[in-house]
């Protein structure tokens, strides 16, 4: 394996990289609008997930014609039956969507931060069954080429992070998390999910460094380098209570998406009767803009027609939607 | 012997056996480190050797998950117990060769609750070193295993294969 470890301190290169967006300049504005969110009724992991996906990407006028797009699963564990880890189907579908819509290239990646073997993860996850010639499409980010990428205005004690050049390469990344409740960050969505673009090649199994400087805070340093990512949330069958790996099936019967992952979450805690505004990653990440209902615009259904209200651990109650 | 001194001098400042600064001890790095230590300790290089590897391995058993087994690090999170991970209960286990008692027992057990339920390779490599450590037989159905793992996964699948046959290579 060459790894490039070339030190980025510039932002003009990052800029140039299409890794820094708007997020890295401090949000003065309290009450701008976000970026649209989807929010889609989706009963189980059937076909109509294929047209689904294509849908979501018209409603976002997502020109990806020419593009590499790379898709971020979350895998967690060596399960298919159980709610852990995002459901390879609609990965699929997203694959077969992205390409219909004229990418030139798209990959599924993953990094996962408890188990290394990565590939006989996704077997037993039931990728292989479900992705034709999955292993020529997957890039396991614990092991690729990787560079490291200076955290301009870091919300956590890091500096920089070394990050996979699958993902710092692609003109599109695609987050693609499930609707979970999470026992630390009080919610695992698109914005945890990049916790698996952290190399285990470099910071180890599991990736403690992120722990130790502030989950948190790491989830918004993450954030601000890839603020433009695309956000796909599996919540057809979510988790509740312990999550991320020892929750409970939850079927919520939704598929979420947008362009802001920072709206996205917040419209997924809402769904699960979470306030974002006591959900302190969201908070590092918004800054000052505001998280307010009215200020996401939405497409499809309402979030008050499909909230389920997830169970939590009783120390985390505190987390709740107000009423 | 400056270069020990300045070793263990960093573990004793590390407490435990964590193997970078600031970080906490986990297990795999304890259990490594414990395997390592006793092949200095063969070669009488430093006094504080039996020391530090009875500290290492007292630490793994207090990290005993409430299942037998051993997780990454944490036996609870807000209250919740953690659950244990094959690879992690098999590397804990071969650093605790020799060590006996019910918690070893009880690790023993999830190891091979582990072992029969086991999909990854490189797990089951851990597991069959771990259980073979302490004389316990390692049946494991290969078809049973998805087999993607490279260089690293084959080579430690020969590691325990060599030990299933008697030769257990860590602790030569």
């Amino acid at each position: 394996m060459k790894l490039t470890r070339r030190s980025w301190t510039k932002t003009a290169g990052l800029v140039a990289a299409g890794v820094v967006g708007a997020s890295c300049a401090k949000p003065t504005r309290v009450t701008q609008p976000w970026a649209p969110v989807s929010i889609y009724r989706a009963a189980s992991y059937s076909e109509e997930l294929y047209d689904l996906v294509r849908r979501i990407i018209a409603d976002h006028a997502l020109d990806v014609r020419g593009k590499r797009v790379v898709l971020k699963p979350n895998l967690v564990e060596f399960d298919a039956h159980t709610v852990i880890n995002t459901n390879p189907k609609l990965v699929h579908a997203a694959f077969e969507a992205f390409r219909a819509a004229g990418a030139a290239e798209v990959r599924i990646a993953e990094g996962p931060g408890h188990r290394r073997v990565t590939l006989d993860l996704a077997d037993a996850g039931g990728y292989f069954a479900t992705v034709p010639k999955f292993e020529n499409v997957f890039t396991d980010l614990n092991l690729d080429e990787i560079t490291r990428v200076a955290l301009v205005r870091p919300q956590s004690r890091l500096e920089s992070l070394f990050l996979p050049n699958t993902v710092l390469g692609c003109d599109l990344l695609v987050s693609m998390p499930k609707l979970k409740t999470h026992h630390w960050a009080g919610a695992t969505l698109s914005m945890k999910n990049l916790f698996g673009l952290v190399p285990g090649g470099v910071y180890g199994w599991p990736k403690n460094v992120l722990h130790w400087a502030g989950i948190p805070e790491c989830i918004a340093d993450l954030h601000s380098l890839f603020p433009k990512a695309f956000a796909i949330v599996d919540g057809i069958v979510g988790m509740e209570g312990n999550g991320p790996i020892q929750g409970t099936p939850r079927n919520a019967g939704v598929v979420i998406a947008g362009a802001s992952p920072v709206a996205v979450d917040a419209t997924c805690c809402r769904i699960m009767g979470l306030d974002p505004a006591r959900i302190r990653y969201l908070q590092l990440a918004a800054g000052e803009q505001n998280l307010s209902e009215d200020l996401i615009p939405q497409h499809g259904e309402r979030i008050a027609s499909v909230a389920s209200r997830f169970a939590v651990l009783p120390g985390l109650e505190g987390l709740r939607l107000p009423g | 012997m400056d270069a020990g001194r300045g070793f263990f001098g960093r573990l004793h400042e590390l407490r435990r056996l964590g193997l970078v600064p600031g970080t906490a001890a986990w297990v795999a790095p304890t259990a490594v480190s414990v395997l390592a230590l006793e092949k200095m300790e063969k070669s009488g290089s430093h006094a504080d050797l039996p020391k530090r590897i009875q500290e290492g391995r007292s630490f793994l058993l207090a990290r005993r998950c409430r299942d037998g087994g051993w997780n990454h690090g944490s036996t609870r999170a807000l209250g919740y117990d953690s659950e244990s991970y094959p690879e992690t209960t098999g590397i804990a286990l071969l650093a605790l060769h020799g060590t006996a008692g019910p918690e070893v027992t009880k690790g023993l057990e999830r190891g091979e609750q582990h072992l029969a339920a086991c999909q990854s390779s490189e797990a089951a490599s851990w597991l069959r070193l771990g259980l073979g450590a302490h004389g316990r037989p390692t049946p494991v159905a290969d078809s049973a295993l998805t087999m993607h793992g490279g260089v690293m996964e084959i080579a430690l699948a020969a590691l325990a294969g060599a030990a299933q046959a008697g030769r257990n290579p860590f602790l030569v």
